[in-house]
């Protein structure tokens, strides 16, 4: 069996968290329950998400979630000084914010560039690099004790600590050197004859045409102003990732079929100096066994319930059991894949969150309930 | 209904991420196959998902056949590329030395769009390809957001390249995922509030943005427990003390089932409403013999509403 509970003590000493999973595990619900009961532990805490169901901004008591942070209203679980706030990333916005921001009059060029509009609109890597852009200001100057972070549901997580790197692709020297000519040291008749821009380039007009390549040429120059800011940040949000203060939750399903999504994010994280705090194994129906199947075998219950009520209702809690008795195969493989690292499991619930109160009661499932001092 | 789906050329299915999309396409394959169709599933870098429920040791970017009638292929951007370098670019050996390159390897990889333009441009391909023809072809394609987005390169491409190789290409491709006679669009949900939404969105946002028509949605997953309030009160009365061994499990568990029936019922009655699409639905298999076994039933339930 996964432990029952754990400490919730790095809630109260970590900086930085960082929900990392596959798409449809409840990462973005896990993010805002983590920052909620951080919060009434009495930290500043910011819930930064991607694409929330309205029903969990709702249950956070806000309309709708924005790309600037809005208040939560704690009500009593504000008791010990902390605050929650809570905001949805617009990848789109954000980059063109940092453009205006980074290059100055060269701003409007670049904005209206149609490649820069595709590539806001299309790169597959951009929400994930927006979600570290947007991160690197909020950690460094936004006021709060602690940021959880959900990240996007990549198709695989890895583009998620790939997008600084892929994204600074774009701003490499010697690719832009092909469009922009003076971009760097002059070049000698060797590295004439051998480059391979000059390959690229032809081949270019001839598959898109020399308009094509002009206004590429254009993009790397606009980008080239906005270049070295890019580099520091990329560097800076690189050491945060990894500081001592900055800790990972790995959400999964217990679902034994889905155990290799999890085991290929957990490989990704493990031998990194990104730590793991937890493993939090969501919509489990690990509790389902053989002592309901016991209850219902009751004679008493039996006749109570009569001969066709107890075999419908059997048959359902024995396809609820032989879930259960599969997501225990699941758990127990990836507790083995955890090592010393604590595995959580949070059970599937038959209603919605709709409240503040039942978000953080999907808490006590891994640290147990809230106490009041 | 199920006709409507498998008269077309190319089948494009998608859907949030685990929904089952890889075993709709499997399904949808296998009965296409049956019928007789030379069928080819396309899968987008996401190997070894039908590798292992067709239990073949490979599948990469030239075909594998995977039983009577049905092949498979795994499309890689790097290797579509080489592709496509390799028919504008007369010279083998000079397109190898371009894709193989490692700055150029950057460029592509870093320039919006031109990988997800060299990825369709392959599936276009292997849609109108002759030596051995295929009647119909089916995508797997990633999770919705990537969907879209790379449903769209084709047109935002041909909208900024007007001339050359490309454009011509792109707009070929564009021509045939917006015939509806040839293309179509499969979306695939589950019976719960937040996938439902999704679908629902994403339907809206593929009129607008994409222009291929959405020809089916298929809702897998259904557990078909039927259990009302009334079957949760009336065992909550036999059980009597609420606390005693077992009965904490056993009320959840019927809870739980009873809000399943609900969301079921619920969120069928969404899709069939707000959309005017062919509704199919296929059952959750709680146990199988493997994953094939699933394939299997799930299309045996396709057939059912043919
Ligand atoms: N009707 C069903 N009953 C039971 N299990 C199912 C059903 N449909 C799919 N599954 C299981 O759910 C998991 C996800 O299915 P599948 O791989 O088809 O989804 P997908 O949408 O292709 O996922 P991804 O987004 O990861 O590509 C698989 O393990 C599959 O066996
Ligand atoms: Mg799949």
């Amino acid at each position: 069996m996964s432990e029952l509970h754990i400490s919730d003590s790095v809630l109260s000493e970590a900086k930085l968290l960082i929900c990392v999973g596959t798409g449809g595990v409840g990462k973005t619900t896990t993010s805002a329950a983590l920052a909620l009961r951080a919060a009434a532990l009495g930290r500043r805490t910011l819930v930064l998400t991607i694409d929330p169901a309205k029903r969990l901004a709702n249950a956070m008591g806000l309309e709708s979630l924005g790309n600037e942070a809005r208040p939560v209203e704690l009500g009593s679980l504000a008791a010990r000084g902390g605050s929650l706030a809570a905001m949805m990333l617009d990848a789109q916005r954000t980059f063109d914010e940092l453009i205006i921001r980074t290059a100055g009059v060269h701003a409007e060029r670049i904005l209206k560039n149609r490649i820069y509009r595709i590539m806001v609109d299309q790169f597959a890597g951009t929400q994930e690099y927006m979600s570290l852009e947007r991160l690197y200001d909020l950690y460094e100057r936004g006021g709060y004790d602690l940021i959880v972070l959900d990240t996007p549901p990549s198709k695989n997580t890895l583009d998620f600590f790939d997008a600084p790197r892929k994204t600074a692709g774009l701003f490499d020297e010697q690719v832009m050197r092909w469009f922009v000519p003076n971009s760097g040291s002059e070049s000698g008749f060797f590295q004439k004859l051998f480059n391979p821009g000059a390959a690229v380039l032809k081949l270019l007009s001839t598959i898109g045409g020399d308009k094509f390549v002009a206004e590429l040429g254009e993009f790397f120059e606009a980008l080239r102003v906005v270049r070295a800011e890019f580099k520091v940040r990329g560097d800076r949000v690189h050491e945060i990732l990894r500081d001592g203060r900055t800790h990972y939750v790995v959400v999964a399903s217990p679902d034994p079929r889905r155990v290799d999504e999890a085991c290929y994010v957990w490989d990704r994280l493990a031998g990194t100096r990104m730590q793991i705090w937890m493993m939090v194994l969501n919509r489990s129906h690990d509790q389902f066994g053989a002592a309901g199947a016991a209850a219902l075998a009751r004679p008493e219950v039996a006749a109570s319930l009569g001969p066709e009520r107890l075999a419908h209702v059997s048959r359902a809690y024995g396809a609820l059991a032989s879930l259960g008795l599969r997501d225990r195969a699941g758990i127990d493989l990836l507790m083995s894949k955890a090592g010393t690292t604590p595995v959580l499991t949070v059970p599937a619930k038959g209603r919605d969150i709709h409240t503040l109160e039942e978000l953080l009661s999907m808490t006590d499932h891994l640290f147990g309930p809230l106490t009041s001092t | 209904m199920l006709k409507g789906l498998l008269q077309r050329k190319l089948l494009f299915v998608t859907g949030k991420g685990g929904v089952g999309k890889t075993t709709l396409v499997a399904a949808l394959g296998l009965l296409a196959a049956r019928q007789g169709k030379r069928v080819l599933l396309c899968e987008l870098d996401t190997d070894p998902s039908l590798r292992r429920i067709f239990s073949v040791p490979v599948i990469g970017f030239e075909t594998a056949r995977l039983a009577d009638n049905l092949y498979a292929c795994n499309l890689v951007a790097a290797d579509c590329m080489r592709a496509f370098v390799g028919r504008v670019v007369p010279s083998r050996r000079i397109a190898d030395a371009i894709v193989g390159n490692r700055i150029v390897g950057i460029f592509f990889e870093s320039a919006p769009s031109v990988m997800e333009a060299v990825i369709l441009d392959q599936i276009a391909e292997r849609v109108t390809q002759e030596k051995p023809g295929y009647d119909l072809v089916i995508i797997d394609l990633p999770a919705s957001g990537h969907a879209i987005k790379l449903l769209r390169v084709a047109r935002s491409m041909a909208e900024m390249v007007s001339i050359g190789e490309l454009a011509k290409r792109l707009r070929e491709v564009d021509a045939l995922f917006t015939d509806p006679a040839r293309a179509g669009l499969v979306l695939v949900t589950l019976p719960e509030e937040m996938p439902v939404n999704e679908t629902l969105e994403l339907a809206a946002n593929l009129k607008s943005a994409v222009k291929t028509a959405i020809v089916g949605v298929v809702c897998n997953g259904l557990r078909h427990l039927e259990v009302e309030a009334a079957d949760t009160e009336a065992a909550s009365a036999a059980l009597g003390d609420a606390s005693a061994s077992g009965a904490p499990e056993l009320l959840e568990a019927l809870e739980l089932a009873r809000y399943w029936t609900e969301q079921e019922r619920e969120q069928l009655a969404r899709l069939r409403t707000e959309l005017s699409i062919p509704l199919f639905d296929t059952p959750f298999v709680f146990s199988k013999a493997s994953d094939r076994d699933l394939v299997d039933q799930v299309a045996a339930r396709l057939l059912e509403q043919a």
